[in-house]
């Protein structure tokens, strides 16, 4: 993140790292998933979030910050491999809970990613997607089965002509390991999908 | 072993119920499970859409009273027969599926074991899915017929229509005539 040593015409020099080019020229750091980063790896942000503002390299200089430098962390509360934060580090950010994708922007994500979809799927599918979230919520299921990045894919090989149970158990069901879950989760899809659904029924191209 | 596997099978037709009810407040006092055990899907999605789109305490007290009556078996298939129509009517704009798991169920229903199914419930019960399957519905005499044509409840009706209707059914079909019926049977 912040740099590392490199040989230059024979000689260890320092080359900055994003956060060090950020700190010094100004502008919006964007620490993507930092909840998958190693906690020890992520102290060295600590003196550069709080009231010091600077960086110590190691081996090399402290520098005082960019009055222009903003950094904005980004995480999936929750989410299966991720961890826990230090609460050090939490306490450096300002912290903005997104709400869950609602049903009008759910709409116009599957429309904008498959403009041939027939109307009455698309509400079919955010159906599906929307009974697993409340499913979730109750804890009935968990959380693995509600991957709207599966159902995307799923919906992505339907349209390529794979057969769209086959391409939802792919995509969502068979990502639960557990004994029973599957059933609950292809219920849901029973309850929205008939069993001879094809392609020609779903897009209009 | 057996009581995990019969409370996971509680389970998922508890889950299929919610699904269509749309709800996780509400504790079904019925489950449906086919013949070989398994939780009937079509059949715990009336009971889940019958939440949704009725009040379950006025139903449940109703299905208290009806629970004291000597006919109580049949009473209670006439009247989950008459919601099923209701619930499938004011669904199936929204869940178009519902007509082919509703042709998959009457399938099923004479496709499984046609023992002891002699009752006047039964016989309702099979003209109904005679009917979903584009079939004749096998009813003879205009007793059957115009209970059964009773039993179709429809979908503009609140849920004091569908109780006030199978009172109706019930005094008009059965506390008198039915009784006969059954005795000259026997």
């Amino acid at each position: 993140m912040l740099g590392s040593d490199t040989f230059t015409n024979g000689n260890v020099v320092f080359r900055p790292g994003p956060v060090y080019k950020c700190a010094t020229h100004g502008g919006f750091g964007i620490l993507d998933e930092i909840n998958m980063a190693r906690n020890e790896a992520l102290a060295v942000l600590h003196s550069m979030l709080d009231y010091r503002r600077i960086i110590d390299v190691p081996g090399y200089d402290i520098i005082k910050i960019n009055e222009a430098t903003r950094f904005i962390a980004t995480m999936n509360y929750g989410y299966a491999g991720t961890k826990e934060l230090n609460e050090a580090l939490t306490s450096r950010f300002a912290v903005i809970k997104m709400p869950l994708v609602d049903k009008a922007n759910l709409t116009k994500l599957l429309t904008g990613e498959f403009p041939t979809m027939r109307p009455e799927m698309v509400e079919q599918f955010i159906d599906i997607f929307m009974d697993l979230e409340k499913k979730c919520e109750v804890a009935e299921i968990s959380s693995k089965a509600l991957d709207l990045r599966g159902l995307l894919d799923a919906i992505s090989l339907m349209h390529k002509g794979l057969n769209p149970h086959l391409a939802l158990a792919m995509g969502i069901v068979n990502k639960s390991f557990d004994e029973y879950e599957p059933g609950l989760i292809q219920d849901v899809i029973a309850l929205h999908l008939p069993k001879d659904l094809n392609r020609e029924q779903i897009f209009t191209d | 072993m057996a009581v995990d596997k019969y409370d996971m099978k509680r389970r998922r037709a508890s889950n299929i119920v919610w699904t269509a009810a749309g709800s996780y407040r509400y504790n079904p006092d019925f489950l449906a499970f086919t013949e070989k055990g398994k939780p009937d899907l079509y059949l715990n999605a009336v009971i889940g859409l019958t939440a949704k789109y009725y009040d379950m305490v006025k139903l449940n007290a109703f299905f208290d009273l009806l629970n004291e009556n000597a006919m109580r078996d049949i009473f209670m298939d006439l009247m989950w027969l008459g919601l099923e129509n209701a619930v499938f009517q004011k669904e199936k704009p929204v869940r178009p599926v519902l007509v082919q798991l509703r042709q998959e169920h009457a399938k099923e229903y004479f496709q499984n074991s046609l023992m002891g199914r002699t009752g006047v419930a039964q016989q309702m019960q099979g003209a109904r899915w005679h009917e979903v399957l584009g079939e004749p519905i096998g009813l003879i005499d205009p007793w059957g017929k115009k209970l059964y044509a009773n039993l179709s409840f429809g979908p503009e009706l609140t849920t004091d229509e569908v109780i006030a209707k199978f009172k109706d059914i019930m005094s008009g079909f059965f506390l008198s005539r039915h009784l006969v019926r059954e005795s000259l049977e026997r």
